[in-house]
């Protein structure tokens, strides 16, 4: 306990903050202190502006420098990181334009740099550097008016994307109708030229009358030849006319039973009947009459 | 030049399945203009014919099986008509099928055999008939004017 308050006396009076107090530094703005524990942070010393600030706490030193520091070890100021810092950067190469990259990347000096890609796309901008730069009208104009015969883009490059131009010096006569230009417009389609401009305008009629029915004038003949194999190819699907006869077989009558049936007794009796009612009519008739009826005269009636 | 009512009964009686009428009328025309309309009303007739069957998005396996088709009702029919010459005449109406090559006397004798094939199959009514012959007609006359 004496050792206690003896120390709390000691500190008391000689009221040296101690420079590993946690408590004081969060209540106090953490200064930049040198090797042997001493602020060595002036008033004029320029603040840090945001954009410092910023940078520093991106850079892993700093931050390692700040838990150093809360550790008690103060090896460097953040001054003096920023100080490094800034050294550090003005001793990095200058950037690189991409021409220097490209020629680089050709003498297999960068090689850790560039992967393929990134040669890829060197290539094709010394290929564009390559490219002449492209003329303006003014100038297309006046190579035509001197005579030259200047090489088109496409020509020269073999791209297939630009547009193949042919100049030709032409007689008035030989350009195009309604062409007054100074350097003209085109020259005067030539007659196969003018036959396929007309076949690619023509109505399909028209096209089906050139296919079809040219060097056809007189179908008639053929028509009559052959009508007969006309008609048979006209009705070669559609069915006969008239009714087809088919042979259905009648269902045999059954078989009358055994013994008669009530409709033949009666036929029976009634036919018995008449026998009997005639004979006995003809029995009260003279013989000779009889006989007479037998030779188809009858003479009571 | 057009094609005149007595022409379209004619080919009317042929394609009605009237044969003896259709040649009846057929003998009827006789001068060289009326042939030459007559000869463009079977053709524009046969262009339209086929542009009904087939048109633009058929296939060209259905022109063979219908050469084939057609060849195989009898011996005379296979006879007269040449399969290749008759496909691509039939393609050539609704193509860019050249038949340039193919010469006048057989390009008449595929017209009138080809022709009743294609209207036999189409089992039109009369007045389904006097409507194409409508439109054939009117082909014709394009034509001939």
């Amino acid at each position: 306990m004496d050792e206690l308050y003896g120390r709390d006396m000691d500190a008391g009076g000689d009221r040296q903050e101690p420079t590993a107090d946690a408590t004081s530094q969060t209540d106090r703005p953490s200064h930049p202190v040198d090797e042997n524990g001493q602020e060595n942070w002036t008033e004029d010393a320029e603040p840090l502006t945001r954009g410092e600030y910023a940078d520093q706490m991106r850079q892993g030193p700093a931050v390692e420098e700040t838990e150093s520091a809360s550790d008690g070890h103060h090896d460097g100021t953040h001054l003096q990181a920023i100080e490094e810092e800034n050294q550090t950067r003005e001793q990095l190469p200058e950037p690189r334009t991409r021409q220097e990259i490209a020629e680089e990347t050709d003498h297999g000096e960068s090689a850790d740099l560039h992967n393929d890609q990134a040669a890829d796309l060197d290539g094709q901008i010394a290929e564009q550097d390559k490219l002449p730069e492209p003329r303006s009208r003014q100038e297309i104009a006046d190579e035509t008016r001197s005579g030259a015969d200047p090489p088109t883009r496409g020509e020269s490059q073999g791209d297939q994307s630009y547009l193949h131009v042919t100049v030709v010096e032409a007689d008035t006569a030989d350009r195009t109708l309604g062409d007054t230009t100074p350097t003209g417009i085109g020259l005067k389609p030539t007659g196969e030229q003018l036959r396929e401009m007309e076949n690619e305008e023509l109505s399909k009629p028209e096209k089906l009358r050139r296919k079809l029915l040219e060097g056809v004038d007189d179908i008639n003949d053929a028509a009559r030849d052959n009508a007969s194999l006309g008609q048979d190819l006209l009705t070669r699907h559609q069915p006969p006319i008239g009714h087809a006869m088919t042979e259905v077989p009648h269902p045999l009558p059954a078989a009358p039973p055994d013994g008669g049936a009530a409709p033949d007794i009666t036929s029976a009796g009634l036919v018995a009947g008449v026998l009997l009612v005639e004979a006995t009519r003809l029995s009260r008739e003279p013989l000779h009459r009889i006989a007479e009826a037998a030779k188809g005269h009858w003479p009571w009636r | 030049m057009a094609v005149s009512d007595a022409q379209v009964a004619t080919l009317r009686a042929q394609l009605a399945g009237r044969v003896d009428e259709h040649l009846h009328l057929l003998g009827q025309i006789e001068s060289a203009p009326d042939r030459q309309a007559y000869s463009a009303l079977v053709v524009a007739s046969f262009c339209e014919a086929v542009e009904r069957r087939f048109g633009q998005d058929s296939d060209a396996s259905e022109v063979v099986d219908f050469v084939a088709d057609v060849r195989a009702t009898s011996e005379a029919a296979t006879r007269k008509i040449d399969p290749r010459t008759a496909e691509r005449l039939i393609k050539a109406v609704y193509t860019d099928e050249d038949v340039s090559d193919v010469g006048a006397d057989q390009k008449k004798d595929l017209y009138v055999l080809l022709l009743p094939a294609l209207i036999g199959d189409e089992q039109f009514s009369g007045a389904e008939l006097d409507e194409f012959l409508g439109h054939s007609r009117h082909l014709a006359d394009q034509w001939l004017s």
